[in-house]
């Protein structure tokens, strides 16, 4: 059975919503706007219907904190336990990484897993204090309120719960080279422009090495080592270049073409969608906005307690987030490794 | 007519004195949340809640997606016999074969009915025999800015393993043939059902812009106005014409052209570098000589062209070029 939303025959289907066109915005003349325009911060994202959430994250601010590397905003984060262990959102961090919480305080960490198919790390925080998440165990309701923390008092923003739980299929991910191979070499005869390869600067006349520490020998190697891989993995290259060895990031891309252009187009309205957005076993979606580097952390319900984590930016209407009870299994699953 | 004027008067005062009674019993029932400018706490969040949980349960069942030819959207059904609502622009005309999904993936047959392009509103008619979950049509007239709305859809289109899904938002403004809100849509949604927080059906959804608070849906009342003529089914009005091109600009009208006086962010006017206080006098051949005329013109361009355009600035012309937008 297929759960993907792209097998509808997509290239025989035109979606339809028409992008605005130019007699609506006619009358958007500035004496036009006070009184009959709701007041931005009023709209359901706004500064003052955020505001009224603002009790309802006072618990949850105190286990979340942002991601940060030189200086770059890359996601959010939430602790899980009194050490200091805590999640966030595997494809969109480095091995190391700042950690800042409400209180100003920042702390240093380290990836000490990740499970790749739900897109989710365990990291290890270095200074405390550690306040552990408080999970919720009741069900979920489509339309009830999900409440977002960052590192500031008003929640970054607020939506609903506007789908249940489903599988979104993983899409097979494009590399973005040619290859050749002579003499157990296999050599790089062209990168394609806008795919992963040309993005970590991938040249022709490259020597693959290895992929993720597999040494690459043979097309076939390198069919097998990008097998399991979906759309928004990334994989660590290793190649030479004019007899010097070096180590890449290769982010696998989406397949792209025409057809998918003015879907994409819309959907990418208002902002960059995560770099990973598919294959995941079980999410739940919101209607809340989020930017692509702002997931990793919880969402919470009116009693404040964590639902999940936001694990993809997915379409301009759609946010997933995993189930608090996936995440605890692989907190679980993690801990009782390591005794 | 002495004794009219006064028992009119007395009516007048009779009713203000209803009126007033109305006043003093809703003051002394606490104010709802959803009334209120901005919801003020928990116990506010923990109502609305509660009634949006409540609605988005008892019109889930109606809203379908429809399968007309090539394209797909979204529609509602809003009697047990039914009709149902969708766009114009999926629609596309009467007399088309239509497959209509309801959430849980049952699928029946139908036709397409009459369009009112004006409104981007269109009628469809199931014909498998049963009785369907309609939802009731509600009134988009009393419609006030920062009303609480929420939108059912398809957003990217029917997914086997997804209901429809559900979206919270405000109406951010109101016009007599556009509703305004920051229930964020997509494609796919078009056709799909706004509702007000009484579960009943206030606009469908048409069209969107570039930002996230730029949702914008045919108004209930259009439907109400043109049900006759849409449900007959004649091929009314139904060449349904897609929008031109798009520069991102309003303006006055002035002796030398049109005045700019509001840019939009992001799009082709502001790429080019046009501001506000030039006055445009040239779409690449073609003279400029009001906004209504620079409008037509530009609506006369595909998405993509690129053209040049004269600007007088501090009384000097200077040529600018842009992409148009879609």
């Amino acid at each position: 059975m297929n759960y993907s939303s792209l097998n509808i025959k997509p290239v025989l289907i035109k979606l339809f919503i028409l992008l605005i066109c130019f007699s609506s915005l006619q009358n958007l003349n500035a004496e036009d706007k006070k009184g009959q325009f709701l007041e931005k911060a009023q709209t359901k994202n706004g500064v003052e219907t955020r505001g009224a959430f603002q009790n309802v994250i006072k618990q949850a601010l105190k286990s979340s904190f942002k991601i940060e590397r030189d200086g770059k905003e890359l996601a959010y984060g939430v602790v899980v336990d009194s050490k200091g262990l805590a999640i966030t959102k595997s494809s969109e961090i480095d091995d190391e990484m700042t950690c800042t919480f409400l209180d100003g305080h920042t702390s240093h960490a380290t990836v000490v897993h990740r499970d790749k198919k739900q897109d989710l790390a365990i990291i290890q925080l270095k200074e405390g204090p550690f306040e552990p998440v408080k999970w919720s165990e009741s069900s979920l309701d489509i339309g009830q309120w999900v409440v977002i923390p960052g590192i500031e008092d008003r929640p970054i923003s607020i939506g609903i719960v506007s789908g249940g739980l489903r599988r979104i299929s993983a899409e097979r991910g494009v590399f973005g080279v040619s290859l050749n191979s002579s003499n157990s070499l296999l050599v790089i005869t062209k990168v394609f422009p806008g795919t992963g390869a040309s993005k970590a600067k991938l040249k022709k006349d490259d020597i693959l090495v290895s992929i993720d520490g597999q040494s690459i020998n043979s097309k076939n190697d390198f069919r097998k080592s990008l097998q399991s891989l979906k759309a928004g993995d990334s994989l660590k290259v290793k190649l030479k270049r004019n007899n010097e060895e070096m180590t890449v990031r290769v982010v696998i891309g989406y397949p792209t073409g025409n057809f998918f252009s003015r879907m994409n187009f819309q959907n990418q309205m208002g902002g960059f969608l995560s770099t990973r957005r598919s294959g995941f076993s079980s999410v739940f979606s919101h209607d809340a906005l989020l930017k692509a580097n702002q997931c990793g952390g919880v969402l919470v319900n009116l009693e404040g307690e964590a639902i999940g984590i936001n694990i993809a930016r997915a379409s301009r209407t759609d946010s997933y987030a995993l189930p608090a009870k996936i995440i605890l299994e692989i907190i679980k699953n993690y801990k009782s490794k390591q005794k | 007519m002495r004794f009219h004027r006064q028992y009119i008067l007395s009516l007048i005062l009779m009713l203000s004195f209803l009126c007033s009674g109305n006043f003093l019993s809703a003051k002394e029932k606490p104010v709802s949340a959803f009334q209120k400018k901005v919801p003020e706490n928990i116990h506010d969040l923990a109502e609305m809640q509660k009634q949006i949980i409540l609605i988005t349960k008892k019109v889930m069942p109606s809203v379908v997606s429809v399968r007309i030819g090539n394209a797909q959207g979204s529609g509602v059904i809003i009697s047990e016999d039914g009709y149902v609502l969708t766009a114009a622009h999926v629609s596309g005309g009467s007399g088309k074969p239509v497959v209509f999904i309801l959430p849980g993936g049952r699928r029946l047959t139908g036709t397409s009915l009459g369009v009112i392009k004006e409104y981007d509103a269109g009628l469809l008619k199931i014909h498998t025999t049963g009785k369907w979950p309609a939802a009731e049509m509600g009134d988009s007239d009393s419609i006030k800015t920062g009303d609480w709305c929420l939108s059912l859809g398809h957003p990217n289109g029917y997914m086997y393993s997804r209901n429809p899904v559900a979206r919270i938002g405000r109406i951010v403004t109101k016009r007599e043939n556009v509703i305004q809100t920051d229930c964020i849509l997509v494609g796919g949604d078009s056709g799909g059902p706004l509702f007000n927080m009484q579960g009943k059906v206030i606009g469908i959804h048409s069209r969107i812009g570039m930002a996230n608070g730029w949702n914008f849906h045919a108004p209930i009342a259009a439907y109400k106005k043109n049900w006759d003529k849409m449900k007959s089914g004649k091929p009314w009005n139904q060449v349904v014409k897609l929008p031109g091109a798009f520069l991102g600009v309003s303006g006055k009208d002035n002796p030398q052209g049109c005045l700019i006086t509001f840019i939009l962010e992001g799009f082709p006017a502001e790429k080019a570098g046009i501001k506000v206080g030039d006055i445009i006098q040239k779409v690449d051949v073609k003279n400029v000589k009001s906004f209504l005329e620079l409008k037509k013109i530009i609506s006369q361009y595909q998405p993509g062209q690129k053209i040049s355009i004269s600007v007088l600035r501090e009384n000097k012309t200077v040529k600018l070029e842009t992409v148009l937008h879609r």
